[in-house]
């Protein structure tokens, strides 16, 4: 498999805190790689340091074979990668579909932006696309209601169809299932497996629940203090004692 | 009411607005209060005085006092805006203050502080319409304002650097994670800022004379109108500006002299008090 984003030996300090000390990591194309960890192991700021938010102190990002460590966050989105947030960041005084329409920005050069202008078609065309992505993501009827009326579960998929109509190669989910009950979760799963297989869009997951990660992901990866702990099929993670440690302690 | 009133107050009120269209889109997308709002009115302001003296005509004068605000609102972004960007709010307050003075006292240098005049480029004298009377300048004045409140409309809702103008000032976060290139949609913010207030500046020195402190006097009424309106609101801008200018042509009719020019500050003081959220305005929500 080719590899589509590979971290080189991340390091990223705070004020004296590391966060990611010389990590690293492949994203193979068409996988969904799972990175889990406990609090405050650097996942979210390892997904910072590939939109663009966080220079590392050390280290390099290379997606597609071009370095992108030092591009701002705009040209990374222009480039193929998308995100959804731990908490949603939902422009609250747009429409559902307002929301998602500005995911169309990426992809949109000064041509089209004119043509936009003048025509009504292409308006109509970039509608009807948003409403195609939230159809795919089931939430279609919302789309004049404002994000902030609509239960969290909707809204988590508001954001998620706005990252889908980037049309990205790689799609970044912090937390996907963070404040979802257990059947919306079952169902994120499966909108997520959907994604990888029916858009063919790779996916890079962080996630507390277990049960999502282990049910979803192809490889798992094992952060904790900065650092990989170990990396694995699902079933050979569940198994390893270190990651039982982590997450449970030494005692079991 | 006594029709002249609302026609005063409608000139009046559209200049307010105008300015504090420009200072309330600025607040939008980088959350900092510009105070140094009416000082950019002002020298436009100059600029054209300046340019129409020298005999280069009226389109062209227009022109390039256009050009040159739009420099200003360049100026503005990279010298104020970007150092000031996510620092706390008493060091922007401040540090636009300041400007402010500086603008004021650099203009009082380049101009003098003496009062100035300028022609306004149509008649100021009152034409009788049968039931009520107006100045060709007060007409232009006007539809000026409405052409432009148009303008910008159309701009915001139609165009792609309108919908990046709205999803920066919501979340600028997520806004470059669509691919919006933030910094350049601050730099034309200032610009059309900038633009917007030299339109006012341009607009109301015939009427008010020029001096350096036409900024304080004008300009800086665009906080109470953006307050009136509703901070943050761009329609609440003009909507507040118009309230405010009709309230002022109110007072000078039936208040003191000595007292019609603070009636701008007690209306914020009162807006403040009873509703601060203003007309158009939403009250905040804050996350937790």
């Amino acid at each position: 498999m080719t590899p589509l984003l590979e971290a080189q030996n991340l390091t990223v300090h705070f004020e004296g805190v590391v966060a990611l000390n010389g990590f690293s990591l492949t994203v193979n194309d068409g996988e969904i790689l799972g990175i889990i960890g406990p609090n405050g192991s650097g996942k979210t700021t390892f997904f910072n340091t590939i939109s663009g938010f966080v220079k590392p102190d050390k280290g390099h990002i290379f997606y597609n074979q071009r370095e992108i460590t030092h591009v701002s966050p705009h040209v990374i989105a222009e480039l193929g990668i998308a995100r959804t947030f731990q908490n949603l960041e939902l422009f609250p005084y747009m429409t559902v579909l307002q929301n998602v329409m500005v995911g169309n920005h990426s992809r949109v050069t000064t041509k089209d932006a004119l043509k936009n202008i003048c025509s009504r078609d292409e308006r109509q065309r970039q509608e009807f696309q948003a409403l195609e992505v939230l159809d795919f993501l089931g939430i279609s009827g919302f789309e004049h209601s404002r994000p902030a009326g609509l239960p969290f579960g909707i809204q988590k998929l508001v954001e998620l169809a706005r990252a889908l109509v980037m049309q990205p190669e790689l799609l970044l989910l912090d937390e996907p299932a963070a404040g979802l009950n257990e059947q919306e979760t079952m169902e994120m799963g499966r909108i997520i497996k959907d994604i990888r297989d029916d858009l063919i869009i790779t996916v890079l997951v962080v996630e507390h629940d277990m049960s999502l990660v282990m049910s979803i992901s192809d490889r798992v990866v094992v952060l904790s203090s900065g650092e990989t702990l170990t990396e694995g099929t699902p079933e050979e993670v569940k198994i390893n004692r270190d990651v039982v440690e982590v997450f449970l302690g030494s005692t079991y | 009411m006594d029709v002249q009133i609302i026609i005063y107050g409608l000139t009046l009120g559209s200049v307010y607005a105008l300015v504090a269209l420009g200072l309330v889109v600025i607040y939008r997308a980088t959350e900092i209060i510009n105070f140094a709002q009416g000082e950019m009115m002002m020298l436009s302001a100059y600029v054209f005085f300046t340019l129409s003296l020298s005999g280069t005509g009226p389109f062209l004068a227009v022109a390039g006092t256009l050009l040159f605000a739009a420099f200003l609102g360049v100026g503005m972004n990279l010298l104020v805006s970007r150092p000031l960007i996510g620092k706390p709010v008493f060091a922007q307050i401040m540090a636009t203050i300041a400007l402010s003075i500086l603008l004021r006292s650099i203009a009082g240098i380049v101009w003098s502080h003496e009062d100035q005049y300028i022609d306004a480029p149509v008649s100021m004298i009152l034409q009788d319409f049968g039931w009520f009377k107006m100045s060709p300048y007060q007409g232009l004045i006007i539809l000026v304002t409405l052409g432009l409140v148009v303008v910008f409309y159309l701009f915001l809702k139609f165009t792609l650097l309108g919908t990046s103008i709205k999803a920066t000032s919501e979340d600028p976060v997520a806004a470059q994670l669509m691919g919006i290139p933030i910094k350049r949609v601050y730099m034309v913010v200032w610009i059309v800022s900038g633009i917007v207030s030299a339109v006012a500046g341009i607009l109301i020195s015939p009427q008010s004379g020029l001096h350096p402190t036409i900024g304080i006097r004008f300009g800086m009424k665009a906080l109470p109108a953006a307050v009136l309106g509703g901070f943050g609101s761009l329609p609440g801008a003009i909507v507040g500006g118009i309230t405010l200018g009709m309230l002022e042509s109110m007072a000078i009719v039936y208040l003191p002299t000595a007292v019609y020019d603070i009636f701008p500050w007690v209306v914020l003081i009162l807006v403040l008090l009873i509703r601060p959220e203003g007309i158009l305005g939403v009250k905040k929500r804050k996350r937790v």
